[in-house]
């Protein structure tokens, strides 16, 4: 239902913007504040990774925005809806995706993990094979995981925090997750009965995704992340988030495919 | 007609809403195995609450209702086993709306004399001939007129082969050119010698039936006697009111 | 399709089009049709569909059938008769008896208000991850347990509007005849109580169907979440919903047609 109203807001909204592309438009920027430690709530306010990077990439560019929460499926809708719309959701970059929106050049690949009960076992991808994996819809998580068991024994939920609650549960063997976010929630959770195994999985570059509609407002951004990436603030900001030693992750971004 | 008590009733008493309508103050009658009793009286006056206490539709607050020698109101009786024997006729006929004629008639038979469906069947056909309905054995009860339904009504309970029919005020819901036809076939019934208790405003049928006529008033039987007794030569001044109204 | 053999013409008519989709020269039909080919043909996606309406469906089915079973039991027991059951005399028994049928009804109707009282996406959340927490269960079976005894509620309102709707008269004639409470009720009331809630049944049916799309929040892949899964891949606005919907309809379509002619069927000793 929910995803209905977003639908016919959407394509109301699309009607309405779409001859507005005047200068001053404020960009919204919508994302799904349930990706710690991409973007979560503190308090009132949404933080994060993200969140951070956009404010930079914001005040380079000169860009008015206002950040938006929502689920991850209205995201998609969103941006897809209205050119002045932005997606910043640890979204991956994929090529079929690349055929319906645009993305910034990727930021960030900190690598994927995978969580186990303790007394699995289970220590690399083959142990993995048919076994039900649980990730949250549509991540670079996701990918990696169909690619390993079978789309037929992936569980995909809304938020990674079910998963790793049905892995709790022993509904499901493993949960692949964002490294960061797998460090996340293994460290609010404090389950002894979980362990994070690293099994070297490649996971995709996050970008920002951009309506095909607005190809100014990519090159701004992009533009931006060169001129942040060449200040050091992105190895700042894997510092803030990731501690020292994930920073060589972000300093991968310079091998980031490029649009 | 033998003195042989089918139902004797001991001081029934009946109230509703928590003791403040009294239905029944204090019934004792007694129903001898043959006779046709004619039970009439104002409305409100209880009878129907008499009738229905008879086969315990409602639970009577005090006093006993004694059938074949059994107290049925005694709750260790299975009173189910009890209203087998006692076919009961509504004013509104109560007809299953959603059966044929046919299977309202087995339904019971079935199910609770344990009769194959060609016996049960068989029966019901031989009582529908009698009351000239045969050919509406298939038919649903909104295909039929009241009349109809009222001596489809009748034959459901016999049926069941009881000892006893209990009537409801049967012609009360029909047009009046339909109240022969149900009467006629009640009287076929007294003819055969089964015991009747039977609630009605007919004055015509109690008059020329009745082997005894049941006056009641508040709750109580204020006069009773033979037909003629009553509405001849009624003694209670009650009683003498109501006919005088009614026998316009 | 690794193969250049096994490309079907769609996979074709794709390949023209697909560089125009890139660089954003594609016209109104060409970018229409890669909607369609990413969200319908493209890796046989039509299929995740129709396994998506197939669970769907399973789900809807045996929690409609748990749904009326439970819930025209808690219906009987919300019955007025059953609310003030006082038992024949004043044995131990026949008092202990009425108490249990008393307490009884009052726990059903509790039941009652509890589910009704509370999301649905609450009640599959709790069963899923409290009440079956540690169980390896299939979630399809969670799936009918959340949805039958969400239904069971609603239904249990319905059938007891629809047993309050059949005369007092018929009770009363069942039991004359010798019939138990039991037979009188199976026999005698719940076929004509059926006939009466049918339409208000469908509504609860229908409901059912689409509320099982909250069951993609415990990972289960029914038809709305086959939609999202294709969504999540090709990032299409709304194209995934529109199939989904599509089917929805013609299930609820279907259904809807099926309840009419019984109903009408049911009307025939009407007229």
């Amino acid at each position: 239902m929910k995803k209905f109203v977003a639908l016919l807001l959407a394509l109301v909204m699309a009607l309405a913007c779409t001859a507005a592309l005047a200068e001053d438009v404020v960009i919204t920027v919508a994302t799904n504040p349930e990706y710690p430690p991409f973007e979560y709530v503190e308090g009132d306010a949404i933080v994060g990774y993200d969140i951070d990077l956009w404010v930079a990439i914001a005040e380079k560019a000169g860009i008015q925005y206002e950040i938006l929460p929502m689920d991850f499926d209205a995201v998609i809708s969103a941006v897809a809806a209205d050119p002045n719309t932005v997606g910043l959701s640890g979204i991956s970059i994929t090529d079929e995706r690349k055929l319906t929106v645009d993305f910034s050049a990727g930021y960030i690949n900190a690598g994927l993990v995978v969580i186990v009960k303790a007394d699995s076992g289970y220590t690399t991808t083959d142990d993995l094979k048919g076994k039900m994996i649980g990730v949250q819809l549509g991540t670079t998580s996701d990918f990696a995981a169909e690619e390993i068991t079978g789309m037929e024994n992936v569980a995909q939920y809304k938020t990674f925090l079910n998963a790793v609650m049905d892995l709790q549960g022993n509904k499901i063997d493993a949960v692949i997750i964002d490294k960061p976010v797998g460090q996340a929630i293994m460290a609010s959770l404090n389950d002894p009965s979980l362990v994070m195994v690293d099994m070297g999985l490649q996971a995709d570059w996050y970008g920002i995704e951009v309506n095909k509609a607005n190809p100014e407002l990519l090159a701004k951004i992009d533009a931006a992340l060169v001129e942040l990436e060449e200040e050091g603030f992105m190895e700042q900001l894997a510092v803030k988030y990731f501690g020292g030693n994930e920073a060589e992750a972000e300093a991968e971004t310079e091998a980031a495919p490029a649009e | 007609m033998t003195t042989d008590i089918i139902i004797s009733v001991q001081d029934l008493e009946k109230t509703f809403d928590d003791g403040k309508l009294k239905a029944l103050q204090g019934v004792t009658a007694d129903i001898m195995r043959g006779e046709v009793v004619v039970v009439i009286g104002p409305s409100g006056s209880g009878k129907s609450t008499f009738l229905r206490c008879l086969n315990l539709l409602e639970t009577p607050t005090s006093g006993t209702v004694t059938v074949e020698g059994v107290d049925i109101t005694n709750p260790r009786v299975n009173i189910n086993k009890h209203r087998e024997k006692m076919g009961m006729v509504f004013q509104h006929f109560n007809l299953f709306p959603h059966m044929t004629i046919l299977k309202n008639m087995t339904l019971a038979p079935m199910k609770l004399l344990k009769k194959s469906r060609a016996e049960a069947e068989e029966k019901a056909m031989s009582l529908l001939e009698r009351v000239g309905l045969a050919e509406r054995a298939n038919a649903y009860p909104s295909q039929l007129s009241g009349g109809q339904k009222q001596r489809i009504a009748i034959v459901r309970a016999l049926c069941m082969e009881p000892q006893v029919m209990l009537f409801d005020e049967p012609t009360s819901a029909l047009d009046p050119e339909m109240v022969g036809e149900v009467l006629d076939v009640m009287k076929q019934l007294a003819n055969e010698g089964m015991t009747m208790v039977v609630v009605t405003h007919e004055m015509g049928f109690a008059r020329e039936v009745a082997d005894r006529v049941l006056f009641m008033d508040e709750g109580k039987i204020v006069e009773q006697g033979t037909p003629e007794d009553i509405f001849s030569n009624p003694q209670h001044p009650r009683t003498q009111d109501f006919l005088a109204k009614v026998l316009v | 399709m690794n193969a250049a053999e096994t490309l079907s013409v769609f996979d074709k008519w794709w390949i023209e089009i697909e560089p125009l989709v890139m660089d954003k020269s594609a016209n109104v039909w060409q970018n229409l049709y890669k909607e369609i080919y990413l969200n319908i043909l493209k890796d046989d996606r039509w299929l995740q569909y129709l396994k998506g309406l197939g669970v769907t469906l399973r789900v809807s089915f045996f929690a409609i059938l748990v749904g009326l079973a439970l819930g025209t039991l808690l219906a009987i027991l919300r019955l007025p008769q059953m609310q003030n059951a006082s038992g024949r005399g004043k044995g131990f028994f026949a008092q202990l008896g009425a108490f249990m049928l008393r307490s009884l009804s009052k726990l059903a109707g509790g039941y009652i208000n509890l589910i009704r009282g509370t999301p649905l996406l609450l009640q599959v959340l709790i069963i899923n991850f409290g009440i079956f927490g540690t169980v390896r269960i299939d979630k399809v079976i969670i799936g009918v347990i959340a949805c039958g005894l969400n239904s069971a509620a609603y239904v249990a309102e319905i059938v007891r509007g629809g047993i309050m709707s059949v005369e007092k008269g018929q009770t009363e004639a069942g039991r004359s005849l010798g019939l138990s409470s039991f037979s009188t009720m199976i026999h005698i009331i719940l076929p004509q109580a059926a006939k009466s809630a049918l339409p208000a049944m469908c509504n609860e049916f229908i409901s059912l169907i689409k509320e099982t799309s909250i069951l993609s929040y415990i990972a289960l892949t029914e038809l709305t979440k086959a939609g999202d899964y294709i969504r999540s891949r090709t990032f299409s606005a709304f194209t995934p919903y529109i199939v989904s919907g599509l089917l929805y309809l013609i299930v609820v379509l279907t259904l809807t047609w099926l309840i009419g002619k019984l109903e009408r069927r049911l009307r025939s000793s009407d007229h």
